[in-house]
């Protein structure tokens, strides 16, 4: 059964997440004993987040997520580029806002490509990058010096 | 079965139960919380208010479960060791108080302790006699009690902020299931960084360059003294003396003001990382719940309605709530009520790559338990060893985060380079503590990683440790009841016949007798009739107590101090 399937939901990207969450919480509860309640957090927690979850997607139409396209190397040396260029606190703020702004386009842009798989690919290594950058400065929240 | 939910924390613990149907604490000491202290000055460990009280003399602990998880000796003991001895004093206090024997408890750890600190936690559990049904997390507690009798449904906010740790977490309530979204949180930063800053100033003014230890110990409470009675004043002033030098300790509003905003803006910058993480914006939020010591100032209250504009919820003691939710989850786990708790994992795990970069196996904010697998392979032609790394922390390289583990997987077939298939599996129980395990898919070679060995006690030590007080354990268990009334008892007059002189006059004498009546029950062995004397005596001295402590560490008695003031 691939996670899908587990929480009861069709084979699609574009997911209704209050549904999820009512089918997860129901199995939870019914299930102490009959369905692995790890694989049940497992299968939740990817499918919730809607990057995992593209991830996921395309994992199970086979296509691999590991691979960029020359491009997207440019695109993303670019961002990076611009990013370490800024000095003050406030414009590196606004940058990321920017960032989370674009993240948020790529996410919708995905829901509506999904019979394009192509596309979505190509979509989901931006938004992976983007991601991950965002992760890097939220970390250092975290990490005072 | 009876179950009782412990709060054992930084700088105090506190206990309680379900009282027909509805949790309350359990007054130890005189309080319903326990100072987490502890002092090693006689051949038993004594904890509480006793153990400030000889807090002068030596080898005493306060603030262990900061060391928690870390191989740090402290007096010869570990931090387990250490947390276990107040567990320990928290067990035979409830059991005497209540005359019932405890047979399991929850306890509560910040959603953020690693999980060295949480093995740790658990250790101390063990030593103690204490079965742990399950460990949660502080925020977690403290939404279910708030959640209880409310029947709340919506999105809620957390914010604990204690004497040394912040917690931040976004959980979801709905028909008795409590879901976590994010937590977050930073394990060094509470109210004694503003103790101690209003320690530095007052040093300052008093001309003190090398405070010794007293003079920091005694400082400290007075400072902590002044903050907390601010209230909404523009000053507030205390004297005190050690042998015959004043002090003239003092805070002000404005320097107040500044230090709690420095902790508070730290405290939202990581609360506003939480909120996005829980992908909820501040204005979905129907409430936020103030728990920790700190959120009983206004000034962080203040702080608190200006910067997030929710509903704040306070009306549950902020001490008392985290322990009242662990009580409320002990008796649901045991009942089996339905009650649906589902938490999270605090920090990322993972598993450092080739070139020092981090491979993410559990994200953070992944509900537990959980398990998940990676698979690795050989980078040189017939390589028969991989070694790993086990990485905790949200930083992108290896160096960057905590060392949870180091291990080897040995025996792995010559291949070519890249053919082995080591699949390494990371494990989250219920309580969120961490197993590992690797094998090698052809040959089915396989290790399994013990991750709390690295910190903490090692499985040799718990066993010693476990069969010294296995063997000092009575059979019977009545038997063993009566022994530790008296032990407890004695202990306790014993203290209060030291300080019977410090108290005012009309209440000595009622004490004495009381004090007399009890050694006479206690001869008889009249068991059933000491504990209602003894809780009169712990009131009647519990009223006097932080008094009696910050003059018997002045080094001064109570009247000459009284003489020396203006």
């Amino acid at each position: 059964m691939n996670y899908f399937e587990i929480l009861k939901l069709p084979i699609a990207y574009d997911i209704d997440v209050d549904l999820l969450t009512r089918n997860y919480f129901s199995l939870q509860r019914s299930s102490e004993s009959s369905v692995d309640s790890g694989l049940l957090n497992e299968a939740y927690s990817i499918l919730k987040n809607d990057i995992r979850r593209a991830e996921y997607f395309l994992n199970l139409k086979n296509i691999s997520t590991e691979s960029m396209s020359t491009e997207m190397s440019v695109k993303m040396f670019e961002v990076r580029e611009k990013y370490s260029s800024l000095e003050n606190d406030e414009d590196k703020i606004a940058f990321q806002n920017q960032i989370k702004k674009k993240k948020k386009q790529l996410i919708s842009l995905l829901k509506k490509s999904e019979n394009d798989l192509a596309k979505f690919s190509e979509v989901f290594s931006e938004l992976k990058f983007l991601n991950s950058f965002l992760e890097k400065e939220r970390a250092d929240v975290y990490s005072r010096n | 079965m009876f179950t009782v939910g412990i709060d054992l924390g930084t700088t105090a613990s506190v206990v309680s139960y379900l009282k027909g149907g509805m949790p309350e604490a359990i007054q130890i000491d005189g309080g319903v919380t326990v100072p987490s202290v502890v002092n090693y000055s006689e051949d038993r460990p004594i904890v509480g208010n006793e153990a400030i009280y000889r807090a002068d003399s030596a080898s005493t602990i306060f603030s262990v479960k900061r060391r928690m998880g870390s191989s740090d000796k402290i007096f010869g003991r570990s931090p387990a060791e250490i947390s276990a001895n107040i567990l320990s004093y928290i067990k035979v206090s409830t059991e005497m108080k209540l005359g019932r024997k405890i047979d399991a408890a929850v306890i509560t750890v910040p959603a953020h302790f690693s999980d060295a600190q949480r093995t740790a936690t658990k250790q101390a559990a063990s030593i103690a006699g204490i079965k742990v049904l399950r460990l949660i997390n502080e925020p977690t507690a403290a939404a279910i009690a708030f959640g209880l009798d409310k029947r709340k449904k919506g999105v809620f906010a957390v914010y604990d902020l204690g004497g040394g740790t912040f917690d931040f977490s976004v959980l979801r309530l709905s028909d008795g299931i409590f879901q976590v979204l994010a937590t977050g949180g930073d394990n060094n930063l509470g109210g004694d960084d503003v103790d101690e800053k209003i320690l530095e100033d007052n040093f300052r003014k008093n001309d003190i360059l090398n405070p010794t230890l007293n003079e920091k110990m005694l400082g400290k409470r007075i400072a902590k003294f002044l903050k907390e009675n601010l209230g909404d004043r523009e000053s507030v002033k205390k004297d005190f003396a050690i042998q015959n030098r004043i002090y003239k300790f003092e805070l002000i509003r404005g320097n107040a003001k500044k230090y709690l905003k420095e902790i508070f803006a730290r405290t939202f910058l990581i609360s506003s990382q939480v909120l996005e993480d829980a992908e909820i914006s501040p204005e979905e939020l129907d409430g936020i719940v103030l728990v920790g010591g700190m959120t009983k100032l206004d000034l962080i209250k203040n702080f608190v309605a200006e910067n997030f504009r929710a509903k704040i919820f306070d009306d549950i003691s902020p001490e008392k709530a985290v322990s009242f939710g662990a009580a409320i989850h002990a008796n649901s786990i045991v009942k089996k009520d339905g009650m649906l708790l589902i938490d999270v994992v605090p920090l990322t795990l993972g598993i450092e790559t080739f070139g020092g970069g981090v491979d993410k196996v559990i994200h953070r904010n992944t509900p537990i338990p959980i398990t998940e697998r990676r698979e690795y392979t050989t980078y040189q032609d017939n390589q028969t060893g991989m070694k790993f790394r086990v990485l905790q922390g949200e930083r992108p390289l290896a160096n960057e985060c905590r060392t949870l583990a180091n291990f080897e997987l040995r025996g792995i077939p010559p291949l070519p380079a890249g053919l082995a298939r080591v699949i390494v599996e990371f494990s989250i129980d219920v309580n969120g503590l961490l197993n590992v395990k690797a094998h090698e898919k052809s040959t089915g070679v396989s290790q399994e990683v013990i991750v709390e060995a690295s910190a903490g006690l090692s499985d040799k030590d718990m066993m010693e440790i476990l069969e010294k007080a296995f063997r000092e354990k009575e059979s019977d268990q009545i038997k063993a009841n009566n022994i530790a009334i008296k032990i407890e008892t004695e202990r306790s007059i014993r203290f209060w016949n030291s300080i019977i002189k410090e108290i005012p006059e009309d209440f000595q004498k009622i004490a004495a007798e009381k004090i007399l009546k009890l050694e006479g029950v206690l001869s008889e062995g009249k068991f059933q009739e000491v504990i209602p004397i003894k809780n009169e005596l712990e009131n009647i001295f519990g009223r006097f107590l932080d008094e009696i402590i910050n003059n018997h560490l002045s080094g001064k008695k109570l009247q000459d101090i009284r003489g020396a003031q203006p």
